[in-house]
């Protein structure tokens, strides 16, 4: 296709991937019905920290890339409702590195961003909620959001 | 000293490994990726932060997407008039899977910076590495220069204490006028002995030892007589 760098850049980043990848993450372009593939919407799995209240949990991610990638970033989202401070109420998640006009730059890979996603998920930002749930709670009640964060582990079970 | 010169350049090596322990696992050919396309870069241009591109990649960037002139790895300013295009061997014409994009002028990526040819060597390189013999032929400023400084420095080193400074304050004064003035310098300092040993030194750099040396010596130099004239009277 021409108009633009993106599918090549995305062909790039799936090499790399199938060649190393961290543990327990999953990252792949999503399959059409008709066995082709779309590079521009990859389906990830993002392992919780060992050691931590997310540990056990494995997120379905989904990262939706524009024609313009990787001048601007990927829109990276878990499923609408997930509960995060810095997660919207829609999923998307609110992250400087994702954010095209403060922290993206073009050099940063899938891998990158997925592990940064993974910091993320255990040292939420409360300078920047994006939700009030999770947030209210990570601020005012330590005990019951960490309730929480492992009953949402539990939702999201590794996949076999 | 010598030796300690000699070092500096050798450790400059170290840098392209460095660079490739970033990215382990992209192999050899990792090290000429675009880091905007991941590809082998086309047109490869690299900034003074010493990142790689494609020129078109860098442009699009740059000119189109980027609200500001940063590196797209590292985020260093980038000025346009300071990127360094990479020649390989051969492969002059353009690529033909060559990156354009419907609307986007890519302007031709910009030129190397090249400083003028390197100076053949001459008899005036050779006459800094010689001689007394050619320290004397020497008509030309850099080796008169050069025994003149010379002189300073072994003459100090025979008088050793205040004296040492003394001398240079001395000759370092006319010399300096020497050094200003184009005109051929005078006969007298060839004709030491001391000339040209180690005449290896650039001229600017003497000229600015000089300089200090005679403003620090001032004051020493009144103490010297002071000194001078106390022995005397005693």
């Amino acid at each position: 296709m021409s108009g633009g760098i993106a599918r090549g850049r995305l062909t790039e980043e799936r090499k790399a991937w199938r060649k190393n990848h961290p543990h327990g993450f999953v990252a792949k372009p999503e399959s059409l019905p008709d066995g082709s593939v779309n590079l521009m919407i990859w389906q990830c799995t993002i392992p919780g920290k060992t050691g931590t209240d997310w540990e056990g949990g494995f997120y379905p991610l989904t990262l939706h890339f524009t024609e313009d990638y990787p001048s601007k970033p990927p829109k990276c989202k878990f499923p609408q409702g997930f509960f995060h401070p810095n997660v919207y109420p829609s999923g998307t998640v609110c992250l400087s590195i994702l954010n095209e006009d403060s922290g993206w730059r073009p050099a940063i890979t899938v891998k990158q961003i997925l592990v940064g996603i993974q910091d993320l998920l255990d040292s939420p930002n409360p300078a920047d909620p994006a939700q009030t749930d999770g947030y209210h709670l990570f601020i005012q009640d330590t005990v019951e959001y960490k309730r929480r964060v492992r009953q949402q582990a539990k939702q999201y079970p590794p996949l076999v | 000293m010598p030796a300690g010169f000699g070092e500096v350049p050798s450790r400059s090596p170290q840098r392209p490994s460095c660079s490739s322990d970033n990215n382990p696992n992209n192999g050899d050919a990792g090290n000429f990726e675009c880091n905007i396309c991941f590809d082998l870069a086309q047109d490869p241009i690299v900034t003074l932060c010493g990142h790689l591109f494609c020129w078109p990649c860098l442009y699009k960037w740059l000119h189109i997407h980027s609200h500001s002139q940063e590196c797209p790895v590292c985020k260093a300013l980038i000025e346009e008039e300071k990127l360094v295009p990479l020649y390989g061997r051969g492969k002059n014409s353009t690529d033909p899977r060559s990156k354009s994009v419907p609307g986007v002028e890519i302007p031709n990526r910009p030129a190397g910076q090249r400083p003028e040819t390197a100076p053949p060597p001459d008899r005036n390189a050779f006459a800094q590495h010689g001689q007394h013999g050619f320290g004397l032929m020497g008509g030309f400023g850099p080796a008169m220069t050069a025994s003149f400084g010379n002189f300073t420095l072994s003459f100090g080193g025979l008088i050793p204490s205040f004296f040492n400074v003394q001398m240079h304050a001395f000759t370092g004064h006319p010399m300096y006028g020497n050094g200003a003035a184009p005109a051929p310098a005078p006969a007298p300092a060839p004709g030491f002995s001391y000339g040209g040993h180690h005449a290896h030194g650039a001229p600017q750099q003497r000229a600015h030892q000089h300089e200090t040396g005679f403003s620090a010596a001032s004051p020493l130099l009144i103490i010297g007589l002071l000194f001078l004239w106390a022995l005397i009277w005693n």
